[in-house]
């Protein structure tokens, strides 16, 4: 048991009941995550990584009823068994997320500068003026120049990598224990993707967050990350510190996944290869 | 002869009824027999119509329909009042008598009659408003009524005489209706319509919804009981006579059978009714399929009119067989029995087909649909077509029919066979043409009531009979339900057309 | 008003003047004859022919749309057959009644619809959504005058809390007024709101699924936060599209409401005037109904615009 764990996953099993029939997402996931450290969650789509994040969290998908067991302690809190104004009160102050799709992830009738310090206003602990100034030093931050004029506009007035630096900003607005990245690169291109995560990064070292990122991208896991597990249909087949699960995978699966990688310095293929080609068992 | 005796003693009654009342007539009442139930002074009372009226102006043709008659009485009281079995008897007026050629007519009013601003109705604003009338750029109706007016001769101040273009015994019914509602020429009030003589006076008005009347202060004869009538607009029949019984309105006007069966089992509620609309099948005589004139009368053999009263009136109402069976002295005649196995000797293989033309009221389609059953039993094949009510007059006076119901209240006087019956007649939509009926009408026109005129009136519809242009059928109930609360309604079972003066009804005395 | 309206404007104007010509020529189509209406049965041939060139019934359908429009412009819509007051008079008259049902019956509408919408879609499939889809479902199949009457027969005539019919002034009886507003209300009202809430009730669900509603749940919104401030108003376009077409057809009269509890609105003026073949009246009020279904589609537009700001720049 790591007692520096800002977060410690055990035995966690989602099922999905719909229409009558179940069906396993996540199973027997265990895990820890120590202060300070950066985790990445990776695998294909469809490995149960973001019904991971959702049951830890404990927001289930819309129509959709979850049943989750196992034990999930973050920050303190025992998520399993919170309800209503507690949970609520937990996912404010101890989580930030920033999702995969910038544009859609932002409400297209409410103001950026709004959204950026909703979380503030959902808990009714500032005022409007606090909101707003609050709003303005945070989009400083993230790097918007004119924040004041920037604040007042609508999600599609402002570029993608813009979006996603709202949607940093608004994460990292409770200086929240555990930073949780969806994919936060996967609809942006390479270069916006390198100054996102580097935002990232800079506000993680100013608020001394943890992070949980989530990504099919083993190449900025790879890079960005202290720790790696990979899921495969719902499980863990490889967890460890990165440089070790990047030289020395243990698991087949892991193998072609670093393989279907390409690389300018490799063979040239004619057909990019796929996690599933490569002995698997 | 039984029937005729009977009838004329009624007739002598009447004659000598009429002289009587004419010698010291109170304006506010009608010759019929007032029932006497004590009548409070004062309160108001809600009566439900079934029409809209868009305009109060007495010229139209909505203020001389029988279901609005109790507020254009009260405004507009007519010179003259339907009595018992199609006769008339002074309103407004004193008297009105005519000369022995049926061509002169002399007409005496009160003295000191009044419109409602207290200015003097004299002969001379008689004379003025017939004259407004019969001016197209009125667009009334009663234009046509003042037509047969060739010149009016004041005597004076309350006296004049028309003079007719031709003799019309009947020419009391004119001056019961739009032709007899004196209004000023010259004075409106403040909603821009002519004011009248009338017991009540507008207070307020909203087109298509309501109008409210009021005691008229100026009113020159005996004051009304009521303090003031709000008359409500409700097209819908059944809306109608739920607010009736939810406490709503008092007093409804209506012709649905079954809401008279209702109510008279209602001890909270009392029925006035008369037989007030005839029904007939018109066959358009034109159309080679009634050609003959057996058909016809096996047509007549398969309907039992019984059968239809029974059906479509509920046994309320009776059945006729003559323009004139709604009369003191309807005449009795041979008109063919309902007869099934007659009816299909003629009817039955021969493989007639025609189309029944009826307003799409739910009423004429009941009625039309029984008919329909009738004839079919008998091996005719019947399409009803239903026809707007708007398109429905216009279709039968372009004779745009096969055979159609007429329903209407024009035989509640002697005057509506001659319109249906004679070659020129304006009901005439059968195109039915015999020169014997025109001549016996004609001649019945000029004669008053008495045993002459009846015995015309008698072979004429003894000839409409044996040449069915239009299968006679029934004559159905029409009138008010009111709560039974209202007291001092006349019966008015008697009359051909329901008229009450507003100004002898009013709440029970407790 | 950043839509472009001056086509916007055009187009109306354009749809306002084909409305018209329609009316014109159709009102030329309607068996019956108006002279016969007016002159009644016992006038001959001859008197309606006159009454006939008077009211300029012989002329073709294309020369009164002309006199017609022209004397719009000039606040002249003609004279009733059946009054022989003006027509724009006669319409204005009676625009107080049907305003007030149909304003008041919108609130209603979206008092009830709006949370039922909303809620349900939180928890699609739970009790609440089967009940109002039940409900819903139930007063889309009943057409509105059943609703009526049977409002009617409960309230009015058995248990007597309410008059069954009519209707009285704000401006004459305050309290009278609502009274005989209640029922045809309530008709209205209830069966409005049903449409209502499926249609944002949708558009809800498709919202909740959105990233942006996870993004505020984990941010820590409650329901009613959720739902109230950060759905509503990107679900509201579709449903502000229905109130306008709603709003503004039904300013052009309800008939079937209004003829049920005697209203003296547009709807009833509507009927009486075709049933009287009164021309210049349905004329009158066709182009007013029109115009108000116009005027509300174009609110409707710019209340989603302010709504949506996607769609100032054409996007949506």
């Amino acid at each position: 048991m790591n007692t520096n764990a800002i977060l410690e996953v055990r035995d966690l099993t989602t099922t999905v009941l719909r229409h009558g029939t179940e069906r396993t997402v996540v199973e027997g996931v265990t895990f820890s995550l120590t202060r300070g450290r950066s985790l990445g969650i990776v695998g294909e789509s469809g490995a149960g990584k973001s019904m991971l994040i959702r049951s830890i969290l404990g927001v289930h998908p819309p129509g959709v009823t979850l049943r989750v067991t196992g034990s999930v302690t973050l920050d303190g809190h025992d998520m399993l068994a919170l309800r209503g104004r507690e949970r609520r009160r937990a996912l404010a102050t101890s989580v930030g997320m920033i999702h995969q799709d910038p544009l859609r992830s932002l409400n297209p009738t409410i103001r950026v500068g709004d959204q950026l310090t909703e979380t503030l206003a959902f808990a009714g602990t500032a005022t409007r003026r606090e909101r707003s100034r609050r709003g303005i030093e945070l989009m400083r931050s993230v790097g918007f120049r004119s924040a004041e004029s920037e604040s007042r506009r609508y999600p599609h007035e402002l570029s993608g990598g813009q979006r996603q630096r709202i949607g940093i900003g608004a994460a990292a607005l409770t200086e929240p224990a555990l930073l949780i990245g969806d994919e936060p690169t996967t609809a942006l291109d390479v270069t916006v993707q390198k100054r996102v995560l580097d935002l990232l990064h800079d506000t993680r070292l100013r608020t001394g967050s943890s992070m949980l990122l989530v990504t099919h991208d083993l190449g900025v896991a790879a890079e960005r990350c202290d720790e790696i597990i990979v899921m495969r249909n719902g499980r863990i087949v490889e967890a460890g510190h990165t440089s070790e699960v990047i030289e020395a995978p243990q698991h087949p699966y892991t193998r072609s996944l670093l393989d279907s990688i390409p690389r300018l310095d490799g063979p040239r293929l004619r057909r990019l290869r796929t996690p599933q080609e490569g002995a698997l068992s | 002869m039984n029937r005729r005796r009977a009838s004329c003693a009624l007739l002598a009654a009447t004659i000598v009824g009429m002289l009587t009342l004419s010698a010291c007539s109170s304006p506010t009442s009608s010759s019929s027999p007032t029932v006497a139930a004590a009548v409070s002074s004062g309160g108001t009372l809600t009566v439900a119509l079934d029409r809209e009226l868009a305009t109060l102006d007495a010229s139209t043709a909505v203020m001389g329909q029988q279901p609005v008659r109790l507020l254009a009485n009260a405004l507009y009281q007519p010179l003259m009042a339907p009595a018992e079995g199609g006769t008339f008897t002074p309103g407004l007026a004193k008297s009105l008598e005519s000369d022995e050629t049926a061509t002169h007519w002399t007409l005496t009013l009160p003295q000191k009659v009044t419109f409602s601003d207290g200015s003097p109705l004299t002969t001379a604003s008689v004379k003025a408003n017939v004259e407004h009338l019969a001016d197209p750029a009125t667009k009334s109706p009663a234009a046509a009524q003042a037509a047969q007016i060739s010149g009016m001769t004041i005597t004076d101040d309350t006296t004049m005489v028309f003079d007719l273009k031709a003799p019309n015994a009947d020419f009391a019914s004119q001056l019961a209706r739009t032709l007899g509602m004196v209004t000023s020429t010259t004075a409106k009030d403040q909603f821009g319509f002519p004011i009248g003589a009338g017991p009540y006076t507008i207070e307020s008005f909203t087109p298509g919804d309501s109008v409210t009347v009021v005691r008229n202060k100026n009113y020159w004869g005996e004051a009304p009981d009521l303090d003031s009538i709000t008359f409500r607009m409700m097209p819908d029949a059944d809306s109608r006579f739920q607010s009736l019984k939810s406490g709503d309105v008092d007093l409804i006007w209506t012709e649905v059978a079954s809401q008279f069966e209702q109510a008279r089992s209602d001890s909270a509620l009392a029925v006035h009714v008369a037989p007030a609309a005839v029904s007939a099948l018109q066959l358009n005589l034109s159309n080679e399929k009634f050609a003959d004139v057996k058909v016809r009368t096996a047509l007549a053999q398969a309907i039992d009119r019984d059968a239809v009263n029974a059906v479509v009136n509920l046994g309320e109402g009776t059945t006729v067989d003559s323009p004139y069976s709604l009369l003191a002295d309807a005449p009795s005649i041979d008109y063919p029995k309902y007869d099934v196995d007659a009816a299909k000797k003629v009817l039955e293989g021969a493989g007639l087909s025609f189309s029944i033309s009826a307003d799409n009221s739910p009423d004429s389609i009941q009625r039309a649909t029984v008919i329909k059953d009738m004839l079919t039993a008998v091996g005719v094949d019947v399409e009803i077509v239903p026809v707007d009510g708007a398109s429905f007059g216009t279709a039968l006076a372009a004779k745009d029919f096969e055979a159609a119901v007429l329903v209407t209240s024009i035989f509640s006087d002697p005057s509506g066979g001659a319109l249906v019956a004679t070659s020129t007649g304006q009901y005439n939509f059968t195109g039915y043409s015999n020169g014997n009926v025109d001549q016996l009408l004609g001649s019945a026109k000029a004669l008053t009531n008495g045993p002459d005129r009846t015995k015309l009136l008698t072979d004429a519809s003894q000839k409409l009979a044996t040449d069915l242009p239009m299968l006679w059928l029934t004559a159905g109930n029409a009138g008010f339900i009111g709560s039974a609360k209202v007291a001092g309604f006349p019966d008015v079972s008697k009359l051909t057309l329901v008229s009450v003066q507003p100004g002898e009804i009013g709440w029970a005395a407790e | 008003m950043r839509i472009a309206w001056l086509p916007r404007a055009g187009r109306s104007l354009l749809v306002l003047i084909v409305v018209s010509a329609l009316t014109c020529q159709l009102a030329a189509l309607l068996p019956g004859d108006p002279a016969f209406v007016i002159l009644g049965d016992e006038s001959t041939e001859a008197q309606r022919e006159a009454l006939r060139h008077t009211l300029g019934l012989d002329q073709n359908a294309f020369v009164r749309f002309v006199n017609f429009m022209g004397g719009v412009v000039t606040g002249d819509w003609g004279t009733s057959f059946a009054s022989g007051r003006p027509v724009l008079v006669e319409i204005l008259s009676r625009v107080p009644a049907t305003a007030e049902l149909v304003i008041l019956s919108q609130v209603v509408a979206l008092a009830v619809a709006v949370p039922l919408a909303l809620h349900s879609a939180r928890n699609v499939g739970g009790k609440l959504d089967r009940l109002v889809s039940t409900g819903t479902f139930l007063l889309l199949a009943v057409p509105s005058f059943v609703v009526g009457i049977i409002t009617i027969q409960f309230f009015a005539v058995q248990l007597g809390w309410l008059p069954a019919s009519g209707y009285t002034a704000f401006v004459d009886d305050p309290l009278e007024n609502i009274s005989h507003m209640v029922l045809p209300v309530l008709t209205l009202g209830l069966a409005e709101g049903a449409v209502y809430v499926r249609a944002l009730r949708g558009s809800a669900i498709e919202a909740l699924r959105s990233p942006y509603a996870y993004a505020s749940i984990v941010r820590g919104a409650s329901d009613p936060q959720l739902l109230w401030w950060r759905i509503l108003r990107p679900s509201s376009s579709t449903l502000l599209a229905l109130i306008g077409v709603s709003l503004g057809v039904a300013l052009g009269g309800t008939l079937l409401v209004e003829s049920l509890f005697a209203i003296p609105g547009l709807g009833r003026l509507t009927v009486s005037s075709l049933g009287v073949r009164d021309l210049p009246m349905i004329q009158g009020v066709v182009l007013f109904a029109a115009t108000t279904v116009v005027i509300f589609g174009i609110l409707a537009d710019i209340a989603v615009s302010r709504i949506d700001p996607r769609s100032k720049h054409g996007l949506v």
